[in-house]
């Protein structure tokens, strides 16, 4: 607990003229809710994209448990034990929700290039994904085809497909996006217990304040690319300039 | 082990009605000859060797969501291979499986060109590949025959060591083989296609990104992919070439890749059995439409139309929707 899990030095990143990440460190400490907020376009999702090797940096460095991955691609760093879920739904609308969750553990499990055995063969995956789809009470809907849940589950689902990879760190980006307020608060009860119970970091990207603190242990301010203040909830809630640039009215 | 026979106990129990039609089409096949001329019987392979190409169009196509229009290259690779090889006077083993295999290697070397690219790139780098190997075709004379092909292969015997030898110089003999062929290559495509390799390819299809934060690499799935088609289609020239007994270069021009296209559209990409269906389907509507009319394109262009615009899923698709929950 409170080791350093994932680092970054220096960290920039342009799209054309614009910078989009302006030389950032950013550090992430183990087994602590982290939350990233930020005005639009302040970079929060761009750092997720560097993070998880969506995008490659102009500059700098990521560092994983002091090991430098800023070449690697993102299945090389899912591997590693990074994840993530996406701003804009991403999950595979024409497979069934059980098998949505079965691709990443078949990659976990090291199942990914068997192929003459069905999926359903390999029991190690079975159990897991029931495991899984039991957890985010999904497991009645597994033989639905994902593309027709409701906004909601496809929402867990997607987190789900995220931490079925077990991974060290986990990143959700804008994880309430577009939910009615019951899917919210179950999403929300989801990844506390999941926090709780699991071996995961979680990292979010929100704009509902609400949300953040509620489950935030330590907030990341970002602004125009670069980090505006990072602590503890009620002193970011404090901080004169965040409230100035973000929080408004709102606190 | 009694896992296993559980659960081929299950799937027996669950897919019974499909098995039965399996089992009857399956003897269907094989008791043709007693009551078809050579004509049938040639009509069959042809449709079961656009079959082997249908599938190596369709696992890139319904299942990757890749379209090739090179996949008529590979065939012409197993088909030219194979013919050389029977010309040599080996007996009908080596050719086809140097057939395919030269096929397999073509399509892994290519592959590291094409994998790269999706969409239109992908299915204009294919375009591209093909027609080189087309003019390889034409222009290579001392080896390939240039525009007359390759002529006079042997329909060679088929024997292993001293242990058998079938002779296949007949129509219902060669038959019997290219069915077999087929039929085990069916079978193994569908084993692929629901394994962890097929969920894969199909995840890919379905969402690129998510595939590779699950934590797989999508060049390197898509390179099997692509080799695997690649396999297929030379597994269909290799059986071709005996079958013609000549090679020309066209079987490696692009229109001979639309054919398996427009056979998986007809059948439909999502169903497994889209490609069988639509390679029969296919077969007999140019047969049939040939005999009416000289226009054939023109009626066989407005049924595609029609299939495009109202029945995206195929005969498959439609079978899926409309008739089999009535059957229930």
């Amino acid at each position: 607990m409170g080791d350093v899990i994932l680092k970054t030095e220096g960290l920039t990143k342009s799209f054309g003229k614009f910078r989009a990440i302006d030389t950032v460190d950013l550090k992430f400490k183990s087994g602590i809710i982290t939350s990233i907020i930020g005005p639009n376009g302040a970079g929060k999702t761009t750092a997720i994209n560097l993070l998880t090797g969506a995008l490659h940096p102009d500059k700098g460095e990521v560092f994983f448990k002091d090991k430098d991955i800023t070449s690697l691609t993102p299945d090389q760093r899912v591997k590693h034990g990074i994840a993530r879920s996406f701003q804009i739904m991403n999950i595979f609308p024409m497979l069934t929700v059980l098998q949505n969750i079965e691709l990443p553990l078949l990659s976990l499990l090291g199942k990914n290039l068997k192929w003459f055995h069905t999926v359903s063969h390999y029991q190690d995956v079975a159990e897991e994904a029931e495991k899984i789809l039991r957890e985010l009470s999904l497991w009645d809907k597994r033989n639905k085809v994902a593309g027709e849940l409701s906004h909601g589950d496809q929402r867990a689902l997607e987190m789900g497909m995220a931490i079925a990879s077990k991974p060290e760190i986990c990143f959700l980006d804008e994880p309430s996006s577009g939910m009615n307020p019951v899917e919210r608060a179950a999403i929300l009860e989801l990844i506390k217990r999941l926090a709780e119970e699991g071996t995961t970091t979680f990292v979010i990207i929100e704009h509902d304040m609400d949300v953040i603190f509620a489950l935030s242990e330590w907030i990341i301010v970002m602004n125009k690319g670069e980090i505006l203040a990072e602590g503890k909830p009620d002193d970011i809630r404090q901080n004169k300039e965040v409230v100035e640039i973000y929080l408004g009215e709102e606190v | 082990m009694t896992g296993l026979k559980d659960t081929l106990a299950l799937s027996i129990k669950r897919h019974r009605s499909q098995l039965c039609w399996l089992g009857a089409f399956i003897i269907f096949l094989f008791i043709l000859p007693l009551f078809s001329g050579d004509y049938i019987l040639y009509m069959v392979m042809r449709m079961a060797i656009l079959c082997l190409l249908s599938y190596s169009v369709n696992l890139l196509l319904g299942n990757t969501g890749l379209l090739s229009f090179g996949q008529a290259g590979f065939y012409a690779c197993g088909a030219y291979a194979c013919g050389k090889v029977l010309l040599a006077g080996t007996s009908l083993l080596p050719g086809i499986i140097i057939g395919v295999a030269v096929a397999a290697i073509v399509a892994i070397i290519l592959a590291f060109f094409c994998v790269r690219h999706t969409a239109i790139y992908f299915a204009m780098i294919t375009l591209a590949f093909g027609m080189m190997i087309f003019s390889l075709a034409e222009k290579w004379v001392k080896f390939t025959g240039g525009d007359d092909g390759l002529i006079g292969i042997p329909r060679a015997s088929l024997n292993f060591f001293y242990i058998f030898n079938i002779k296949m110089n007949t129509i219902p003999a060669y038959y019997y083989f290219v069915i077999v062929a087929t039929l085990i290559a069916i079978y193994f495509i569908y084993r692929i296609l629901h394994s962890p390799l097929g969920l894969i390819f199909q995840g890919i299809r379905d969402s690129e990104t998510r595939v590779s934060f699950v934590g797989i690499s999508v060049r390197k799935s898509r390179l099997i992919c692509f080799t695997i088609a690649g396999i297929y289609a030379g597994l269909g020239g290799a059986l071709f070439a005996p079958l013609e007994q000549t090679i020309t270069p066209s079987t490696s021009h692009w229109i001979t890749s639309t054919d398996p296209i427009i056979a998986t559209l007809l059948g439909g990409m999502y169903s497994f059995s889209g490609p069988i269906v639509g390679s029969v389907v296919y077969f007999l509507l140019k047969d049939i439409i040939v005999r009416l009319t000289m226009n054939w394109m023109l009626i066989l262009g407005t049924i595609i139309i029609i299939l495009v615009l109202a029945f995206r899923g195929g005969v498959m698709g439609a079978f899926h929707a409309y008739i089999s929950p009535r059957l229930k």
